[in-house]
């Protein structure tokens, strides 16, 4: 007896089979009871261990890009002092469980305290060519103009607030110290003078006011990002007056906009999808037999869900929207079933004669998405995963059980629709044939032309107020949000701080006048600050008694007072002491240093931010030969560079899998027929499909980007799919309704497809556009251009 | 009756906190302001020097927001503002520099207490010290500050006004260490037109 036909006999009754199924079904749902759809970009992010995933790890734990920024901004009838006051509302009414507490009791220091802090870290901190300039602008000839202009201050109205720091710093030293507090001058506003209380910044113009919060909310939460933030709109609500404008900028946002566009296109998706599918079954299939058969794609997500939640307990939701296109996808074998038993008079040579093409379908398509199994992206391995597996499922929901609950003598159209549709007959050879080779020639010419988008912006929506407020920061305060990170890990903090330090004297010394966000300038190491510590002891201790000397002679001329300049000896003489965190958190700069430190596993890292200019990117480029030995262990992350890199990487990973995936198409399909004008026939629709795609993408100007890429691969197993059947037609004695069955499970996979154009979040709606150009190329190359090039063609 | 009349009169002369009419009358004086310009004499008694320092320049205000504050003598250098940049001089050295008065700390607090001094207002005073009257005619106000930001810098500061009420003639400023500056205003003018160049 033939296999298949052994198989019939074997399979059980439709009560045993309802009841397997149902038992399916019940596993199914108990198992995503405990289903978690996460809505971010994570699943987009690769993960192996390459240089561009590593970056992006290090992105993700920057404090410095976690942090919630709250911009203010006044009109004409509102002063700084109400923007300050708003800001501290705000900054004494946020806290647990969604943000850290800032502290209100901090007090920016006077102008004249600050003064004196910087002097007191400024031995600590000071270089040999620091304590040169200091040698110079205290030499004999300094000394009487510098005290020349000290009276004259002094004589003036600022001179007032200024006494103080003239006595103790009659040379101006706090020049090199505000040298070096301007690399923590993240927001180009000279920070500390600027900064109203911690983590309050006003602007230069005094229009606008920046308050950085700590979530504890991640960016890649999109659940807690919407709750966190619909906490903080309340805050704000109650804290700011309506007469401030108020914007927020986090990552936080984008997160919960992308989880709110994708939610509400998976709605939309889904019943569109479902009423499109609804449609082509009311049309051609409108019976109890036809619903079974449109039954199976839901069993497929099912499956799908489940192999991959047995992956992992977490399912990006654009995985979900795809399950809407694997309904269409998966109904074909069904379809392809349910045509060949209701056209045979003997089901068991029916199904006998598509076993095989359905087989070699399921295999060419399961075969060409397992190659995404092996992408870096989590969320593409997602999807191959769920595609495999609900392809396998109604694979065998098709063969398996649906034979048995469609009796042929009850396989009767009533469909009079469908009755009144017929397919138009082929048509002749040659302008067929014309078309579809013009097809691939314009395909071929457009090739150059095709582009691609490798930034994850390019996946994601920026939702208006976002964009706006990105805008708002850029304006006033500084494109910090664009510049390039150098990463420095060690084993602790002075170990980074130690790298970090190297990697500020390699830029410094290479280009000159760059603008470079550090730590290091004002938190050396403590073996560096001790040796900054012993320098300038061993300086003063040579060049301070002369200076003294020089000093009371020309300001007793000057009409100086003897003790004028005693508290500036005082300084001189006085044991320095280190610089800690403490000591920077007592300039109101705690928050900035908190931003350039994070740890990450057990090592310290310290980030250094420097213009993403091509001059710096040339400084860490391989392409330099070695790179000095103590910037090897600093990883510079240029946000411009990593989309590029993601771009190339991705598209070169694109390319070989679809290399593979063509070769894996085309060897299987030579097995299947073993006949090279069978094989070619079988192509013709996955050729048609890609070809229209290159076109269409060049015409309409439409950049591939990382999903289009994925749905490539669907245009190509489904092409194939499409072509297996109607090549198969020429070997059947009987007409078993493939082409019927190959149009009404095309129009279902566009109506599935149809539905995901909808989407506005941009994932969703290029997969939907990707499959609708491919699928709506390949269905007409499938039903005309493959008979054409049948030997029997009439 | 008539006692409280006489208590109320009496009260008009004598030191103590601002009454309503005083406040109504100090509103007005700053209401009529537009432009006060002049020159000036400092005197500075400071630990810091043996002697005192003597300084002439020339002074310009106009509301809102504007000053022009030059010295002459014995050194050319000064600093006008027009509300939002600070611009300051210093013939010696020959610096010059321009910049937004907020990045100023020191600078912006004496701007704004120079123009609240020299019109009178009242409000802005209020804000940053308790003010008690002296003598109310002339009127002479004494000011303790109430704001940090002061406190640390400054004792007290007496504001009299000239014999007519309408603008003031000396200011004196106290600091915590008995340094002493004296401001006494000359050939003041009041709302003339001012050359906005000035500012």
């Amino acid at each position: 007896m033939h296999p298949t036909r052994r198989l019939i006999t074997f399979l059980p009754g439709k009560w045993t089979m309802g009841l397997i199924l149902m038992g399916f079904l019940l596993i199914c749902l108990v198992l995503l009871r405990n289903i978690s759809i996460v809505e971010n970009i994570d699943s987009m992010l690769p993960d192996d261990n390459s240089g561009t995933a590593e970056n992006f790890r290090l992105l993700s734990l920057s404090p410095f890009l976690s942090k919630v920024l709250i911009i203010l901004e006044r009109g004409e009838h509102k002063t700084p002092k109400d923007m300050a006051n708003a800001a501290k509302n705000i900054a004494q009414a946020v806290g647990p469980p969604w943000f850290k507490p800032m502290s209100t009791d901090f007090q920016q220091p006077a102008p004249g305290e600050a003064i004196k802090h910087l002097l007191n870290i400024l031995p600590a901190v000071s270089s040999k060519q620091d304590l040169d300039r200091l040698g110079g602008m205290t030499s004999p000839e300094e000394v009487r103009p510098a005290l020349e202009e000290a009276r004259r201050e002094l004589a003036g109205l600022t001179g007032l607030g200024m006494k103080e720091i003239i006595r103790t710093d009659p040379f101006r030293f706090r020049i090199l110290a505000l040298e070096k507090l301007s690399h923590l001058d993240l927001f180009g506003i000279e920070t500390a003078q600027a900064s109203l209380a911690e983590g309050i910044f006003l602007s230069p113009d005094e229009k606008s006011v920046l308050i950085v919060l700590n979530p504890k909310v991640t960016m890649t939460d999109s659940g807690g990002s919407q709750v966190m933030l619909d906490h903080l709109a309340q805050i704000i609500d109650g804290s700011v007056p309506d007469d401030l404008n108020s914007s927020i900028l986090s990552g936080h946002v984008y997160s919960a906009a992308n989880a709110a566009a994708i939610r509400k296109d998976l709605t939309v998706v889904l019943t569109v999808s479902l009423t499109g599918i609804l449609l082509v079954f009311l049309i051609f299939l409108r019976s109890w037999h036809g619903a079974l058969v449109y039954a199976i794609p839901l069993w497929a997500v099912l499956a799908g869900l489940v192999a991959v939640m047995v992956a992992g307990p977490e399912v990006s939701g654009i995985t979900i929207g795809f399950g809407a296109v694997l309904m269409g996808l998966s109904v074909d074998y069904g379809l392809h079933v349910f045509y060949a038993l209701k056209k045979s008079t003997d089901p068991g040579r029916a199904l006998r004669r598509i076993i095989r093409p359905i087989l070699f379908c399921w295999l060419t398509t399961a075969g060409v998405f397992s190659l995404l199994l092996f992408s870096s992206l989590p969320g593409q391995r997602q999807l191959a995963l769920f595609t495999v597996a609900g392809l396998s499922a109604a694979m065998v929901l098709a063969l398996a059980f649906l034979p048995v609950f469609i009796s042929p003598d009850k396989v009767v159209s009533r469909n009079i629709l469908s009755s009144g549709l017929k397919i138009p007959a082929t048509g002749g050879r040659v302008p067929v044939m014309v078309v579809f080779v013009g097809l691939m020639l314009g395909a071929v010419l457009c090739w150059p032309g095709v582009r691609f988008d490798g930034r994850l912006q390019a996946l994601s929506i920026v939702p208006d107020d976002l964009a706006k407020a990105e805008q708002l920061v850029a304006d006033s305060w500084g494109d910090v949000h664009d510049m390039a990170m150098v990463f420095s890990r060690g084993s602790d903090l002075d170990n980074a701080l130690s790298k970090a330090g190297d990697v500020f004297e390699y830029i410094s010394k290479n280009l000159p006048g760059q603008r470079i966000i550090s730590l290091t300038p004002l938190l050396a190491p403590g073996s560096q600050q001790q040796a900054a510590i012993d320098r300038w002891e061993e300086f003063w201790s040579v060049r301070g008694p002369g200076l003294k000397q020089t000093m009371i002679k020309q300001s007793l001329d000057l009409d100086f007072s003897a003790t004028a300049f005693e508290p500036f000896f005082e300084y001189l003489a006085a044991k320095p002491e280190q610089v800690s965190m403490d000591d920077l958190r007592s300039l109101g700069l705690g928050d900035l240093a908190d931003m350039l430190i994070f740890r990450q596993g057990d090592s310290t890292v310290v980030m250094t931010l420097v213009p993403d200019s091509p001059e710096i990117l040339n400084l860490f480029s391989p392409d330099r030969g070695v790179l000095p030995l103590e910037i090897r262990d600093s990883n510079l992350v240029s946000q411009k560079l990593l989309g590029q890199e993601i771009a190339t990487a991705l598209r070169a990973d694109m390319s070989r899998f679809l290399v593979a995936a063509g070769l894996l198409v085309v060897v299987l399909t030579f097995m299947l027929f073993r006949n090279f004008r069978q094989a070619v026939q079988a192509l013709v629709p996955a050729v048609a499909g890609l070809c229209a795609l290159v076109l269409a993408t060049v015409i309409l100007s439409i950049e591939f980007n990382l999903y289009s890429m994925a749905a490539t691969f669907l245009v190509l197993g489904l092409g194939v799919d499409y072509g297996i059947f109607m090549a198969s037609r020429d070997q059947e004695p009987e007409d078993l309704g493939t082409r019927k069955a190959v149009l009404v499970s095309g129009l279902t996979t566009l109506a599935g497809f149809g539905a995901l154009i909808l989407a506005g979040h941009p994932a969703l709606h290029s997969i939907g556009q990707t499959v609708i150009i491919g699928i709506a190329a390949a269905i007409p190359a499938a039903l005309f251009v493959v008979p054409a090039l049948g030997k029997n063609y009439a | 009756m008539s006692i409280v009349l006489l208590g109320i009169l009496a009260g008009q002369g004598a030191s103590g906190e601002l009454s309503g009419e005083m406040l109504e009358r100090l509103q007005v004086i700053h209401l009529q302001t537009r432009t006060v310009s002049g020159s000036f004499v400092q005197e500075k008694n400071l630990a810091m020097f043996e002697h005192t320092l003597i300084s002439r320049g020339s002074f310009a205000v106009c509301v809102p927001g504007k000053i022009h504050w030059a010295y002459e003598y014995p050194a050319v250098f000064g600093f006008a503002s027009d509300g939002e940049n600070v611009w300051r001089w210093n013939e010696e050295s020959g610096a010059s520099d321009s910049m937004p008065l907020s990045r100023d700390p020191v600078l912006s607090v004496i701007v704004e207490q120079m123009l609240a001094w020299s019109t009178m207002d009242i409000r802005t005073l209020e804000r940053y010290f308790s003010i008690t009257l002296v003598e109310s005619r002339p009127i002479s106000l004494l000011l303790y500050p109430k704001v940090s930001q002061l406190e640390e810098i400054i004792a007290s500061v007496e504001i009299m006004f000239d014999s007519t009420d309408r603008h003031i003639s000396k200011i004196m400023i106290l600091e915590h260490d008995s340094d002493e500056t004296v401001i006494r205003f000359e050939n003041v003018g009041l709302n003339l037109k001012l050359s906005p160049e000035l500012f």
